[in-house]
């Protein structure tokens, strides 16, 4: 449980760092669309899948990729468990 | 309709909706309907506000049947930045969907706004006869300009008539039966080339929303399922499905181009192994040639980066001239391996900038058209790209001019002066850049110039690194060099954006 606290701490913190300059994730739920949501931009995508890959070691191209699962913080959080 | 066009089937990949040439043919008489009784005229001007869906595409052969000319714009852009682009071309009818800025609808210089959902249906089968001559403007493509002076591409009739047909007889019909475009459709690219060069002669077009991750990362499988016999594409759209998207595995795929920006050996290779294909083109085209005018496959020799191969149905030369003016005293040809500017000569070339006979004496002499792109010939007659000349920031495949970003900043109450540039991006391969000397350098100023851009620009041209600066470096003639301010910022940290817009987002303590 403290893990998974963890996993999504630093995912919020890495996520603070490819936010659109003057959106905020403070009132974003779990389940949102960030892309959709103008959170960050679509092409951004391709560095939340390296942070996927680098910090939990979750193989995309291998497990194919469902799109939920880097567009929502939820869906990144079970993408993350897919590495583990 | 067009004469000689027989249509595919028109396919969503989101939707799934699909009209086969009947229900398509249907869906332009019901608009053509609607547009003669609103008294369109041939020569009169429409503006399409919207892109990549079916209704799109019946708005544009209504438009075309009725003998007047089409302007797809591009519906990320700003209120601000439509009714600029609509005061320059004055449009007699503006085609709206339900994604439109409704801002934007009261910026558009009069013209009677029709919403594409809301055409009554036809009753009877309407026959405008020939209103349209093959020398009339067809297609306005603006490519830059949007927040000061539009330049708007012009196509007549026969411009793109001849594009598609020398792209019949240079590259033949069979691998683009099943034609998939993920590409915007207000760009030359995506929609001159991508869709209507297959669409227009019979083959099947699947359309989707342009850079969407969900479709990008499901490439492979889309591929698959739509039976995908060709797709072009940008850069910047591989570096994610190279990364995360599984390879077709069916055997459709027979051809996929990749265009609009420099494609490297490495990434040319990655999409090969990718597709399972040796034929991955490296296509060159310019708005201004009606899209692809040239391209290198590696089916017929190894990836090189910034190879573009041999024209198609056209005359390419690299020659020592790079300027109009210099052409007219030099019209000397490079030597093989000897660097110099590209020049087209292609009966799919422009009419002209629209109303701005000036820029296009500046590019087009004698029919020859000067692309701005630096370049060498190989001994083997081969055409490599070295560089550019243009003034143009190439995020991903989406051109974008600084001088319009200066603009929109230098209004701004705060600002003393601005130098817009490009920065290397590893997703997009360029992206914008802002150097900004401020009178106010505050959290509170640079917010409000950040929601003063925010306002009046479209996301994608927005700057994503910005430089305070205590002056911008000028030429002893006053002019910006925009390269020299880009060597100027480097070493120097960037504002950190997303510190500052909270700052001045805090309460006043």
């Amino acid at each position: 449980m403290a893990s998974r606290q963890a996993d999504r701490d630093a995912l919020i913190e890495f996520l603070g760092s490819i936010a659109r300059p003057g959106q905020s994730l403070e009132d974003v739920g779990d389940q949102d669309n960030l892309v959709d949501s103008g959170i960050i931009d679509s092409l951004s995508v391709i560095q939340i899948i390296l942070y996927l890959e680098t910090t939990h070691g979750v193989n995309f191209r291998a497990l194919g990729v469902d799109p939920a699962e880097v567009v929502s913080i939820q869906g990144m959080l079970q993408a993350a468990g897919h590495g583990q | 309709m067009l004469i000689d066009a027989q249509l595919g089937h028109l396919s969503e990949l989101v939707t799934g909706r699909c009209w086969d040439p009947d229900q398509m043919q249907q869906q332009v008489a019901r608009r053509i309907a609607s547009y003669q009784e609103a008294g369109l005229q041939p020569g009169d001007r429409v503006l399409i506000l919207f892109g990549n869906r079916l209704e799109f595409f019946a708005e544009l052969l209504a438009i075309w049947s009725l003998g007047a000319c089409a302007i797809p714009v591009d519906s990320r852009l700003t209120a601000f930045e439509i009714g600029k682009l609509a005061d320059a071309a004055r449009p007699r009818l503006a085609i709206v969907d339900g994604s439109v800025d409704v801002d934007a609808t009261g910026q558009l210089a009069g013209a009677e706004v029709f919403n594409t959902h809301e055409h009554p249906e036809a009753a009877a089968a309407v026959n405008p006869g020939a209103r349209w001559q093959l020398d009339d403007d067809a297609l306005i493509l603006f490519t830059s300009g949007s927040t000061g002076e539009p330049k708007g591409v012009v196509h007549t009739h026969r411009s793109l008539q001849a594009r598609w047909t020398t792209l019949r007889q240079s590259l033949g019909l069979g691998a683009f039966r099943r034609s998939l475009c993920v590409l915007p459709t207000h760009f030359g690219h995506g929609l001159i080339c991508n869709c209507l060069f297959p669409w227009l002669s019979g083959c099947d077009l699947f359309i989707g929303q342009p850079f969407r991750p969900d479709l990008l990362l499901k490439l492979g499988s889309i591929i698959d399922k739509h039976k995908i016999t060709f797709l072009s594409s940008v850069p910047s759209m591989w570096a994610l499905a190279l990364r995360a998207a599984a390879g077709p595995a069916a055997g459709s795929l027979q051809r996929i181009h990749v265009g609009s920006a420099p494609l490297s050996e490495n990434v040319w290779r990655q999409i090969q192994d990718w597709a399972g294909i040796r034929n991955v083109c490296n296509a060159y085209g310019i708005t201004e040639t009606g899209s692809w005018v040239a391209g290198a496959s590696s089916e017929d020799g190894e990836p090189q980066g910034g190879l573009i191969g041999e024209a198609w149905g056209a005359q390419m030369k690299v020659l020592r001239a790079r300027s109009v003016a210099q052409l007219q005293t030099d019209s000397g040809t490079c030597g093989p391996g000897e660097e110099g500017m590209i020049w087209l000569n292609t009966p799919a070339l422009m009419k002209g900038y629209f109303q701005r006979q000036d820029l296009t004496d500046a590019v087009v002499f004698q029919g020859w058209f000067m692309t701005g792109d630096i370049g060498v010939m190989d001994e083997q007659g081969r055409v490599l790209i070295r560089g550019r000349e243009r003034d143009e920031i190439n995020k991903g495949g989406m051109k974008i001019f600084p001088a319009d970003i200066d603009a929109v900043v230098e209004q701004h109450d705060a600002v003393t002066d601005a130098c817009t540039f490009a920065t290397d991006d590893p997703n997009y391969g360029e992206n914008v850049a802002l150097a900004v000397v401020m009178n106010d350098p505050s959290s509170q100023a640079i917010n409000s110039l950040h929601r003063w851009i925010s306002q009046h620009l479209a996301e994608h041209k927005r700057p994503v690194l910005w430089y305070l600066m205590e002056e911008i470096p000028r030429t002893s003639r006053g002019k910006i060099n925009r390269d020299t301010v880009r060597e100027g910022c480097t070493g120097i940290e960037p504002v950190d954006l997303r510190k500052v817009l909270a700052q001045a987002a805090e309460p006043p303590a």
